[in-house]
């Protein structure tokens, strides 16, 4: 029984990291922060929150997802009520960080909180599994691997994004457009590498 | 100094930047999610601009008039849980004007509308907090304006050049159809580009604005000069 949720886990995280990346393949968790992030420290802690956020909230999701399905609830509720879990897990989280953290950490920390648990990464996730009816090893492993090909994603466009600044890019063409044209290139790789075809 | 340039008459007209100088797409790279995979077709992109106009407001109302008194680290959640629960009425009154299986075809999209960044940033703004709530509205307005058109642009020409159709009507005019433009790489191709002609055509206007802002500025600091005395008696 461990071997088997341990194993459904792995698998769900590695398609979630990989072909079924949240950001080169649904354009989920791209903001500003994404966007002009400049430090790998500030990225990674950004990427750690997300990653243990998504996984504890698909845990709490997928408990809500059968309680739903056996009160017959219709689908237009389940986005409000992952919202809620999400927020009931932010306060904690945040409460757990203010009485063990130390103050500047909590300062440090507070800022990027929100944005990386009030995320289009975080509740896709939830949302996408709840679609895939997965099942409680798979909806976990599904989190794990979003929050972390995420953070792989995330340091891919910060490195592009160094290097897109050091060249020679049209006025019109720098800033947001290059990136968007830069992860536009990633997200046709990842679609190659999914075995997808073009139809004619 | 010229009316138009009082500091009032500025911060009058800074209040509508969200359409055009500050889009929410194009300029400030918020909302990405949607431009980018909710713009396959025009009227998935009518369905979210009609919940962007539908929370944005509400978010922008509620943040000029609570705002102060929300904690900083509380407010995401209370726009979230807001935008969340408004969300409900929307789907229930766009599936009396939509049909169910283009509500259904955007998929999470159309829930994720209550974590959308664009939310965020008017709820966050300190302009839409120390503004009155009537002005609050109207930013949260043309905000709204402004993504819903940056949505529209690029779903105009996803659906037209990769189905061959707009708003599902077919066109028979269009030379190629690329099935490859509704995927999501494409989307960001899209917006890329759309993206530097918008930064482009802004650039040209503020050159153009300069220049003609300069030769007034030359024409009022070099009067004609006299006529010399020669011509004068002739």
């Amino acid at each position: 029984m461990d071997m088997q949720f341990f194993s459904e886990f792995m698998v769900m995280a590695i398609s979630a990291l990989t072909i079924e990346n949240a950001v080169f393949t649904r354009a989920l968790g791209i903001n500003r922060t994404l966007l002009s992030a400049q430090r790998q420290k500030n990225l990674l802690i950004y990427g750690g929150i997300l990653t243990l956020i998504t996984t504890l909230a698909s845990g709490i999701c997928w408990w809500v997802t059968e309680l739903l399905a056996g009160w017959e609830v219709p689908g237009m509720f389940r986005s409000v009520s992952f919202l809620v879990c999400i927020s009931v897990l932010y306060l904690l989280f945040r409460g757990f960080c203010k009485l063990f953290l130390p103050r500047q950490a909590m300062q440090y920390f507070s800022g990027v909180f929100a944005l990386a648990v009030f995320n289009c990464a975080v509740l896709g996730s939830v949302l996408l599994s709840a679609l895939q009816a997965f099942t409680l090893s798979q909806f976990m492993g599904f989190g794990f691997g979003t929050g972390v090909g995420f953070t792989a994603a995330a340091f891919l466009l910060m490195e592009g994004r160094k290097r897109i600044e050091l060249s020679r890019v049209p006025k019109a063409f720098q800033g947001l457009p290059a990136t968007m044209i830069y992860i536009g290139l990633l997200s046709l790789t990842f679609f190659g590498l999914s075995g997808h075809l073009l139809l004619a | 100094m010229s009316l138009l340039n009082s500091t009032k008459a500025k911060r009058f007209f800074r209040r509508f930047d969200g359409v055009f100088q500050q889009n929410p797409v194009f300029v400030l790279g918020l909302g990405i999610p949607f431009a980018v995979c909710a713009t396959t077709s025009l009227r998935h992109a009518a369905i979210v601009s009609i919940a962007m106009v539908c929370t944005g407001v509400p978010v922008s109302l509620l943040a000029s008039l609570l705002g102060r008194h929300i904690p900083k680290w509380l407010r995401t959640t209370v726009y979230a849980l807001v935008s969340a629960l408004l969300l409900i009425p929307v789907r229930t009154y766009l599936q009396n004007y939509f049909q169910p299986a283009t509500l259904e075809a955007l998929g999470i999209y159309f829930s994720l509308m209550s974590v959308n960044t664009v939310i965020f940033y008017l709820g966050q703004s300190n302009r839409v907090v120390q503004e009155k709530p009537w002005w609050a509205v109207v930013i949260g307005l043309c905000a709204s304006l402004g993504f819903s058109l940056a949505l529209f642009l690029i779903a105009f020409f996803r659906e037209l050049f990769g189905t061959g159709s707009i708003w599902g009507y077919p066109v028979e005019l269009v030379p190629v159809k690329l099935s490859g433009l509704l995927m999501p790489f494409a989307g960001f191709f899209v917006l890329g580009f759309l993206g530097a002609f918008w930064q482009f055509a802004a650039r040209a206007g503020n050159l153009l604005a300069e220049y003609r802002r300069s030769r007034k500025a030359k024409q009022k600091a070099s009067p004609k000069e006299p006529r010399p005395a020669a011509e004068r008696e002739e």
